[in-house]
C-alpha cells in the first residue's frame, strides 16, 4: 500500500513502457513537477524514432529507460527521474507500485494492460490508462473501486492476432503527443483530488474528431466489483500472447 | 500455372523480421499496378503466416503461396 | 527518396493504409513552417520533425527561457534565440529534416498566437494555436481571424505561462493536422476549437465585426 506522504512531499508517478506515450508524458509530469520512474526493458530502435520524441539518432541501440531518463533531466531542471530497465511483472508489481501517486500506462500490449489495472485496483492507486493504434488514441482515468476501471470496460485480453499490435498496423507519431497530453492532465487532475474517472476519451486524428464515452463501475468486474474473483495476481492470467515476434 | 503473368516485381524479405516484411512487400506493391504480379520471397514461419493475410487485408489477392524447408515464395495480385 | 534508414525510420507510418510509401514521401517533400515557437509550437515543431518534413522553418528570436521548454529545448540552451536552439535539437532527432531560421512578420495576432504554415506546392494553410494557462485554442485558419475572438477564448484565465499539458495537446494537435492534410491533399475542417480533457468546445462565429 501507499506511504504517507508528508505536507510538501512531491508525487511520484510510475510511468509504464519509454515508447510513443511514455516519451510524451515523461516531460510533461517532470514540468508539473512530479518525480517519476519509467519502466521500460527495451532499447531504442530506429522505428521507435518517428515518434518516440525523447530519442535522438545517436540513442539507437541505448535502453529507452535510460536514454529516457536523461533526456528529461537535460530538458527539465531538477527533474527527478528514475529509469528501471524492466518490465512490470505480476511477481514486482507490488513492490513497484510503493510509494507511486499515480501509474501512467503506456503499454502496448493488452496482458500488460490487464496486469497494470489489476494491480493498482488491489493496492487502491489511481490509474491513468491510454492507448493509440493508427489513428485512433482513446485515454481513461480509474480511481479504483470509485470509477470504472480498465476491467469493467474490455474484461479480457483479445485473443492473439486479432487486434493487431501497433508494429503490424502503424500509427501517426503527432497521436502520441495528443493521447500523452492527455494522460499527463489527466495524472494531475487525480493528484489534485478530482472527481477523474468514468470517462472514454477516444480522439480521431483522421477525422480530426473527439468524443467521450461515459463510463461506470460495474458491479460484477472481476477485479473492483462488488464479489472479485480476482485478488491476487497470478502469473498466467498476464502470459504474454503475440501474434509476431518483433 | 495458367492464368498468372511474370511478376511485375520481385520482393525479397529473407533478411528482414516482422514488420519489415509487411513494410517492404507493401512498398513493392505501391511500385506496381492494379492486377499485377508482386512475387515474394520469405523465411521461416512467422512472415508465410502473416504476409498472404496482411495482403489479403489490405484488398490484395494471394494468388500462390508455395512454403518449403527453407525459403517460401509468394505470389500476390495487386488489388484495387 | 525512400533509402534503407528511411523505410526502417518511417516504418510505423508506411504501415498505415493512409500513408504508404508514397504518404511519407509527401511528408518528406513538405515544407512548413512554425511561427512562434511558445510551448505550443515546440510541440508541433517536435512532432513535425519526426515525421519527416522535409523543410521546416522556425521563427522565433525570443531567447529560451531558464527552465527550458517544452520537449524539444533544454534548460542549457536558456538565453539562446529559440528558433536556433529548435534547429539544433532537431538537427539531432532526425537528420532527414532541412531547418532554416526566419524573421517574424510584425502583427498582433503574433503577440498571443502561434501559426503553423502549411506551404509549397500542393495543399496550402495555415493552423492557429494560442494557449494561456490550461487553456489552449486552436483550428485552421484563413488569416483573417479576430485577435479579439481568440483572446475572449483565452481570457478566463489569468495564468501567465501556459499548462504543459494544455501546451502540448495544442501543439501536437497542430501536428496531426498538417500531417494529416499533407497526406490528404485536401483542406481540413475550418474554425477554431477550445481544447479541454474530453470533447473541445467549438469557437463561435466572430460577434466583434472588425475582421474582414
Amino acid at each position: 500500500m501507499r506511504a504517507e506522504m508528508g505536507v510538501g512531499a512531491k508525487k511520484r508517478a510510475l510511468v509504464i513502457g519509454a515508447g510513443g506515450l511514455g516519451c510524451a508524458v515523461l516531460p510533461l509530469l517532470a514540468r508539473a513537477g512530479l518525480e517519476t520512474v519509467v519502466l521500460d526493458d527495451d532499447t531504442v530502435s530506429l522505428s521507435n524514432l518517428q515518434r518516440q520524441l525523447l530519442f535522438a539518432t545517436a540513442d539507437l541501440g541505448r535502453p529507452k529507460a535510460d536514454a529516457a531518463a536523461e533526456r528529461v533531466r537535460a530538458l527539465v531542471p531538477g527533474a527527478s527521474v528514475e529509469a528501471r530497465l524492466e518490465r512490470l511483472t505480476p511477481e514486482h508489481a507490488f513492490d513497484l507500485l510503493e510509494g507511486i501517486d499515480v501509474v501512467v500506462d503506456g503499454s502496448d500490449n493488452f496482458p500488460t494492460r490487464f496486469l497494470v489495472n489489476d494491480a493498482c485496483v488491489l493496492t487502491g492507486t489511481p490509474l491513468v490508462h491510454g492507448a493509440i493504434l493508427r489513428f485512433t488514441g482513446q485515454v481513461m482515468s480509474v480511481r479504483p473501486s470509485e470509477t470504472a476501471c480498465y476491467r469493467c470496460l474490455f474484461e479480457e485480453p483479445p485473443p492473439a492476432g486479432v487486434v493487431p499490435s501497433c508494429a503490424e498496423a502503424g500509427v501517426l507519431g503527432a497521436l502520441c503527443g495528443i493521447v500523452g497530453a492527455w494522460m499527463a492532465w489527466s495524472a494531475t487532475s487525480l493528484l489534485s483530488g478530482a472527481d477523474a474517472g468514468n470517462d472514454l476519451i477516444v480522439h480521431d486524428a483522421l477525422a480530426g474528431t473527439t468524443r467521450v464515452v461515459g463510463l461506470g463501475r460495474d458491479p460484477a468486474c472481476a477485479v473492483c466489483g462488488n464479489t472479485p474473483s480476482i485478488r491476487s495476481l497470478l502469473t498466467e492470467r498476464y502470459v504474454e500472447a503475440q501474434a509476431c515476434v518483433a | 500455372m495458367r492464368g498468372v503473368s511474370e511478376p511485375a516485381r520481385v520482393v525479397d524479405v529473407r533478411a528482414h523480421v516482422c514488420p519489415m516484411t509487411w513494410v517492404r512487400v507493401k512498398l513493392g506493391l505501391e511500385a506496381i499496378r492494379e492486377g499485377e504480379i508482386l512475387e515474394v520471397w520469405m523465411r521461416g514461419d512467422e512472415p508465410l503466416r502473416n504476409l498472404p493475410r496482411s495482403a489479403a487485408g489490405e484488398g490484395h489477392e494471394v494468388v500462390l503461396c508455395e512454403p518449403s524447408e527453407s525459403d517460401h515464395r509468394l505470389l500476390i495480385r495487386k488489388g484495387g | 527518396m525512400l533509402d534503407d534508414l528511411r523505410i526502417e525510420r518511417y516504418a510505423r507510418h508506411i504501415l498505415l493504409r493512409e500513408v504508404g510509401g508514397v504518404g511519407q514521401e509527401r511528408i518528406l517533400s513538405s515544407t512548413v513552417e512554425v511561427e512562434g515557437l511558445g510551448e505550443a509550437g515546440c510541440w508541433a515543431a517536435t512532432y513535425l520533425a519526426l515525421a519527416g518534413v522535409g523543410r521546416l522553418l522556425l521563427v522565433d528570436p525570443r531567447p529560451v527561457p531558464a527552465g527550458g521548454l517544452g520537449p524539444l529545448l533544454p534548460f542549457s540552451e536558456e538565453g539562446r534565440p529559440r528558433d536556433r536552439a529548435a534547429a539544433a535539437s532537431i538537427g539531432a532527432l532526425n537528420p532527414d529534416v532541412v531547418t532554416s531560421v526566419g524573421a517574424p512578420v510584425p502583427g498582433e495576432m503574433r503577440e498571443i498566437a502561434e501559426t503553423v504554415r502549411l506551404g509549397g506546392d500542393g495543399i496550402q494553410g495555415v493552423y492557429l494555436v494560442a494557449t494561456r494557462g490550461e487553456r489552449a485554442v486552436g483550428g485552421w485558419i484563413d488569416g483573417h481571424e479576430c485577435v479579439a475572438c481568440v483572446e475572449a477564448a483565452l481570457e478566463a484565465e489569468d495564468a501567465s505561462g501556459t499548462a504543459p499539458p494544455a501546451a502540448a495537446l495544442a501543439g501536437s494537435t497542430a501536428a496531426s493536422e498538417i500531417l494529416a492534410a499533407i497526406l490528404q491533399q485536401a483542406p481540413r475542417r475550418r474554425g477554431l476549437w477550445l481544447h479541454r480533457l474530453g470533447e473541445p468546445e467549438a469557437i463561435g462565429a466572430c460577434p466583434h465585426g472588425d475582421a474582414a
